[in-house]
């Protein structure tokens, strides 16, 4: 809109892709004119040779991991929204079931993934319960707060006219909570992401279907770098890729109102 | 709504007291009776409990002891508008979705642009029907709460300090128009204010507020002739009555120092 705007859009696109032309250029020329040995650091572009050239391997690993990542948010979303539902119409509940959903957050997953894996058994519901973990815990305290923080004066407003329950969940308590809900979602998207890869890690050994962090893992095991790279590359993109996608959805869906979309 | 007796008061008080839980008494022994279609100022100083007073009648808050009445409605509370003293607008929602909000609490989906549209223009504010509030200005904000208000056509309006944040010319003018809108739809008001001209200038009746615990310290009718227009406020009774309240004022906030 205004000048100083358009200049920090402009400069928000372009310093961090001129940082990350300059790294990737550093890194090249360190790896041709350097004496780094291509096992301990491959060069960008032997990287981006090698996600051409494996585009298939990496491509099935790519899938399976994003659809262990999207289930585990999907299903985060429900049951966390739906249980800060619960949470906000008795504070009771709350109470007494809050401090388990804490627990949860706390466990490492890397000490809980192995026990899961010799309960469970099956590789990938290891894995999407991992995923789910670690993705549910934002959504759920995001989506409770949200609830209990519409202005005290709203809810007078819709008390004087006599609104119906549905009407002041749908009308006030929603809108109200969407901020909160979306900078859990904003947290949870990467979570879900970092749970997959290190359930993967966990479970590799046992699976079928390899993930992208079976393929880091490996990579290594076979001392081949370019593919261990290719995968960790493609597991940064797409960190980043749904980072960015749901800050888009965001700022779309808050564009106007709230302070952080305008 | 049938009428239990013609001279039946549209809202009864009767000793009516607020005590929060903090233990701050902010109403004690409030006793008022209002007439339907009649204008009545509520004015005293900051925190002798105004707020309070108005919260009870609306029905947000129960008083402690004492009882809120509606004999001429045989005890139902009628419907009512309130400009609560912040405006209180979603901010999610473009001005327009703000003051249909009551239409839509009721289920009355039907013509509501029109409706809408008719209200936002009595407060001056046709033009802005599809902003958010964040780019309203704070007088701007408390009139959509007022065309917010008067939308549903109550029958009582609330108003708590509706026009404090307004510059003169603009206050003046919604003083008219709130006067006009009551007579032509013979609205019941009661409008909080901390100013004495105000109050004289609108009101049948102003009743003075004393603080610490917040009480009705005097009521004074005001006989001036209706409709009210401009000129009213170069006559001498004008004047008499506004000094009269004034004194009244006065002696409220010297006992308060007093004490
Ligand atoms: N929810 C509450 N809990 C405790 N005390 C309260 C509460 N609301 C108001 N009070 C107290 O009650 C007293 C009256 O408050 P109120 O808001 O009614 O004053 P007021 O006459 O409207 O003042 P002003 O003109 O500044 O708006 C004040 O002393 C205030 O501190
Ligand atoms: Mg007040």
């Amino acid at each position: 809109m205004n000048p100083t705007n358009n200049n920090s859009n402009w400069l928000s696109t372009v310093a961090p892709l001129a940082v990350g032309v300059l790294v990737l250029a550093g890194w090249e020329a360190a790896c041709r004119f350097g004496d780094i040995p291509a096992f301990l650091l491959p060069a960008p572009s032997a990287i981006a040779r090698t996600l051409f050239t494996e585009r298939a391997a990496l491509a099935s690993a790519w899938l399976v991991t994003v659809r262990t990542m999207l289930a585990a948010l999907a299903i985060a979303i429900i049951g966390g929204v739906a249980l800060a539902a619960v949470f906000a119409s008795s504070r009771w509940l709350e109470l007494s079931l809050f401090p388990y959903a804490v627990v949860l957050q706390v466990t490492p997953l890397l000490a809980l993934a192995p026990l899961l894996l010799v309960w469970i058994g099956t590789p990938w519901i290891v894995t999407l319960l991992c995923a789910l973990i670690v993705a549910f815990f934002p959504i759920l305290s995001g989506t409770t707060l949200g609830l209990r923080s519409s202005a005290p004066g709203l809810r007078d407003l819709f008390t004087l006219y006599g609104a119906t329950r549905w009407q002041r969940l749908r009308l006030l308590l929603v809108p109200s909570a969407l901020p909160y809900f979306l900078a859990g979602l904003k947290v949870a998207v990467n979570l879900s992401l970092v749970g997959a890869v290190v359930a993967e890690f966990v479970t590799g050994a046992a699976t079928e279907a390899p993930g992208l962090a079976t393929l880091v893992f490996e990579g290594q095991f076979r001392s081949d770098a370019d593919r261990t790279f290719a995968a960790l590359a493609l597991i940064s993109g797409t960190g980043i890729a749904s980072y960015f996608a749901v800050h888009a959805l965001s700022r779309h869906l808050l564009a106007g109102w709230h302070e952080s979309g305008v | 709504m049938e009428p239990t007796g013609t001279n039946a008061p549209l809202l009864a008080l009767e000793n009516v007291s607020k005590q929060f839980a903090s233990g701050l008494v902010a109403i004690e022994d409030v006793s008022l009776s209002v007439a339907p279609g009649e204008f009545l100022s509520l004015l005293g100083p900051s925190g002798c409990g105004k707020s309070t007073l108005l919260r009870l009648i609306a029905g947000l808050d129960a008083p402690t002891r004492g009882a809120v009445e509606w004999p001429y409605a045989t005890n139902r509370r009628p419907p009512l508008g309130f400009v609560f003293q912040e405006p209180n607008l979603m901010p999610w929602a473009t001005v327009a979705e703000n003051v249909r909000l009551p239409l839509r609490l009721a289920g009355r989906h039907a013509q509501w642009r029109s409706v809408v549209e008719a209200a936002l223009e009595r407060v001056g504010l046709g033009a802005f029907a599809t902003n958010y509030p964040r780019e309203l200005s704070g007088g701007m904000k408390m009139r959509v709460s007022l065309a917010r208000a008067i939308v549903s056509q109550p029958q009582l309006l609330l108003l708590d300090e509706p026009f404090a944040a307004l510059d003169e010319i603009t206050r003046t003018a919604l003083n008219h128009d709130l006067l006009t809108l009551a007579a032509e739809q013979r609205w019941t008001i009661i409008f909080v204010t901390h100013s004495v001209y105000e109050s004289v200038f609108l009101s049948d009746r102003v009743a003075v507020m004393s603080p610490r615990p917040g009480r009705i310290a005097t009521q004074l009718a005001i006989d001036l002739p209706q409709p009210r227009t401009d000129t009213l406020r170069l006559t001498s009774e004008y004047a008499q009555l506004c000094g009269r309240v004034s004194n009244e004022l006065q002696r409220v906030m010297e006992k308060e120092q007093v004490a």
